[in-house]
């Protein structure tokens, strides 16, 4: 309560100050108002005193008088000669208000102007000569000259950014230029070593072709059995990677299910590798006894068959459908 | 091609021959089951018997009695209830009051093919008695013991869906089965068959294939019939691979096995491989033979933990796991 009482008594006292300080305004204002009613007045001002030489000012003569006091005839004012400025345009305007004291009407000059060249300019003196009819007076009264500063343009004013911000730009330009070249030269660089690196690098064909040349020269060693069991496996491992399939869980039936699905493999080569892997389970699970021709025929076969397959395009575009149980083995690069 | 192999690979073409005609003699009364009958045919050449899980009105009675048909032999079937006794099923001794003695009855066990209707309805003293029936091939009444006659083929049927006033058999016990089959359900072209020939009203009767002699003659040729070492190793790494799942990089169903096959898995999948390469008319047992018979073997004998029933695996998906990932020789 004591807070709220004293910041009440604060309030109370700035109210009362704003009153006192608005009323002493009012007092001078229409003690101005009383003198601007007791005589004839010319004034004349410009909107601004500093401007770009491509711009143009508003010079205005302004000839206020109580109309119930005087009665005025006079000429139309003269256009102020201007040094380094020249006219564009003039208009005219004319209002009245009503004060305690009579009736106040302002005549207002206007002046459109531009200046010429960069650097001082002045606008001269303008004078109207005035007749009061009541008392028959003459009077003639003069404005007092306005200096102007004339500057460069404001396009001239902006140019070094423009420059500066065309070069930035040309640079940039230039900068995404040259990275793209390099960019694509690095690239094409790239793949050219790849290109060299796949081709020095040998096929998946190359590399089984040569285990099965490899598990040829030890057939004696191993025995036919193991040598076409070694063979079958090699098939498997090389399918499983050529199509990226899980083939180690599959019987030889599945397998050629499977392949029978791949879209890429025609029946030739289904069944040129079912006849193989037939042939291996004939050995390995029904004791069927191989002679050299048989052995020569089976690894002349199975070269066939890989040989057959180089023009078969790998992995990604090889056309699996869905087999239930046979998931991708895809393997990370 | 080894000499021996060759002869039993004409062995088993002449001696399979039958399995043709029984087979078209039960088709002429079932329609499809295709996989229950030759599961059948496997059980009877390996002299193992057979749980069937179905649904009611999957044809797994009639085809058991089918089967019987085209065999010379003395067919039973028992249908368990609650209330059955040992008695009813082995027999028992029957007093003569005129003589003052005791004379043996026999039960209806005593038959070739018996059809077990039904085996988890009857309490687990009954089912004892007939398991061990199916492991000795022999039965005591009083103080005397009856050799059952060969063929003894127990074939039981179970229904999955009434748990309600059960006696489920115990692991132990399921175990004594070569083979637990699951039996599904026809498709659209064969119930569309199954309706026209079951409502045409004409009594079929079949002949009679093969005798018991036949048979006993067929289960040693099937005996005969080759594997390989390398298809032994095969199913050894299978048998394994649900005792040890890490050891084949199976570890993401070591948590869902609780106990592994047992030693008469391997036994069971040897035999049944080779049953399987007969029907086939081969004289050798291929992966194809070991895969394609192995669920019904292990399915019964690999045992689920509660973390794999409770992700809802059965263990037909274990056993496929385990067969995705063995290397097939």
């Amino acid at each position: 309560m004591t807070c709220y009482f004293i910041y009440g008594c604060k309030i109370k006292r700035h109210l009362r100050n704003i009153t006192v300080l608005f009323g002493i305004i009012f007092a001078l204002s229409s003690n101005a108002l009383t003198q601007l009613e007791d005589s004839v007045v010319l004034n004349a001002k410009v909107n601004k005193t500093r401007l770009p030489l491509d711009e143009e000012l508003k010079f205005n003569a302004t000839l206020t008088w109580n109309k119930d006091i005087f009665d005025l005839s006079f000429d139309m004012i003269e256009p102020p000669n201007c040094e380094n400025l020249y006219i564009t345009g003039n208009f005219f305007a004319s209002d009245s208000k009503s004060t305690p004291n009579g009736q106040v009407v302002s005549n207002h000059y206007g002046f459109l102007i531009k200046p010429v060249n960069v650097g001082s300019a002045t606008i001269g003196p303008v004078s109207l000569t005035y007749t009061d009819n009541i008392s028959g007076e003459e009077k003639t009264l003069t404005t007092s000259p306005i200096t102007i500063t004339v500057t460069k343009p404001l396009s001239d004013r902006l140019y070094p950014f423009k420059i500066a911000a065309k070069y930035l730009v040309m640079s940039i330009v230039i900068f995404i230029i040259f990275w793209t070249i390099i960019h694509i030269i690095r690239k094409k660089r790239e793949n050219k070593k790849a290109l060299m690196e796949l081709k020095s690098r040998p096929t998946l064909e190359t590399i089984y072709t040569d285990e099965l040349k490899s598990i040829y020269l030890i057939r004696q060693t191993i025995g036919n059995k193991e040598f076409s069991s070694k063979i079958s496996l090699t098939l498997k491992k090389y399918l499983e990677e050529k199509f990226e399939l899980k083939l180690l869980g599959a019987t030889t039936d599945r397998i050629i299910t499977t392949l029978s699905t791949i879209d890429l493999l025609n029946q030739e080569i289904v069944d040129l590798l079912m006849s193989i892997f037939d042939f291996c389970d004939k050995v390995k699970f029904a004791g069927k006894e191989l002679n050299q021709d048989n052995v020569d025929n089976l690894q002349f076969k199975a070269e066939t068959f890989i040989s057959n397959m180089k023009n078969i395009v790998n992995s990604d575009d090889r056309g699996v459908k869905d087999e239930p149980g046979y998931k991708s083995n895809k393997r990370k690069s | 091609m080894n000499q021996d192999i060759k002869a039993i690979n004409e062995k088993v073409k002449q001696e399979s021959e039958f399995i043709e005609r029984i087979t078209s003699q039960i088709n002429r009364i079932i329609v499809g089951q295709k996989y229950m009958i030759e599961r059948l045919l496997i059980g009877l050449l390996c002299n193992g018997h057979i749980l069937l899980e179905g649904v009611p009105g999957l044809a797994k009675t009639l085809s058991v009695k089918s089967l019987s048909d085209t065999i010379q032999t003395k067919f039973q079937r028992l249908q368990f209830t609650p209330d059955l006794l040992p008695a009813d099923l082995i027999g028992t001794m029957i007093y003569h009051g005129k003589t003052g003695e005791f004379s043996v009855k026999k039960g209806p066990i005593f038959a070739n093919l018996i059809l077990a209707d039904e085996i988890n309805r009857a309490p687990a003293k009954v089912q004892s008695a007939l398991l061990e029936a199916m492991q000795e091939h022999q039965v005591t009444i009083g103080d005397n013991t009856f050799k059952l006659e060969e063929p003894f083929l127990v074939l039981a049927t179970q229904n999955p869906i009434e748990q309600e006033g059960t006696y489920p058999l115990p692991e132990a016990q399921v175990d004594r089965f070569m083979l637990k089959i699951i039996i599904d359900y026809p498709n659209k072209t064969e119930e569309k068959e199954i309706i026209n020939r079951m409502t045409s009203g004409d009594e079929i009767k079949l002949d009679k294939i093969i005798t018991p002699q036949d048979i006993v003659n067929a289960r040693n040729v099937v005996n005969q019939v080759y594997i390989d070492e390398k298809i032994k190793d095969y199913i050894i790494d299978i048998v394994f691979a649900t005792r040890k799942p890490a050891e084949y990089n199976l570890n993401e169903i070591k948590p869902l096995i609780e106990y592994g096959a047992s030693p008469r898995a391997s036994i069971y999948l040897t035999l049944a491989a080779k049953a399987h390469a007969f029907i086939r008319r081969r004289g050798h047992v291929t992966p194809d033979d070991i895969k394609s018979i192995c669920p019904d073997v292990l399915r019964h004998r690999v045992i689920l933990t509660y973390e794999a029933e409770a992700e809802e695996k059965t263990s037909d998906q274990v056993i496929k796991q385990i067969l995705d990932n063995i290397e097939v020789p």
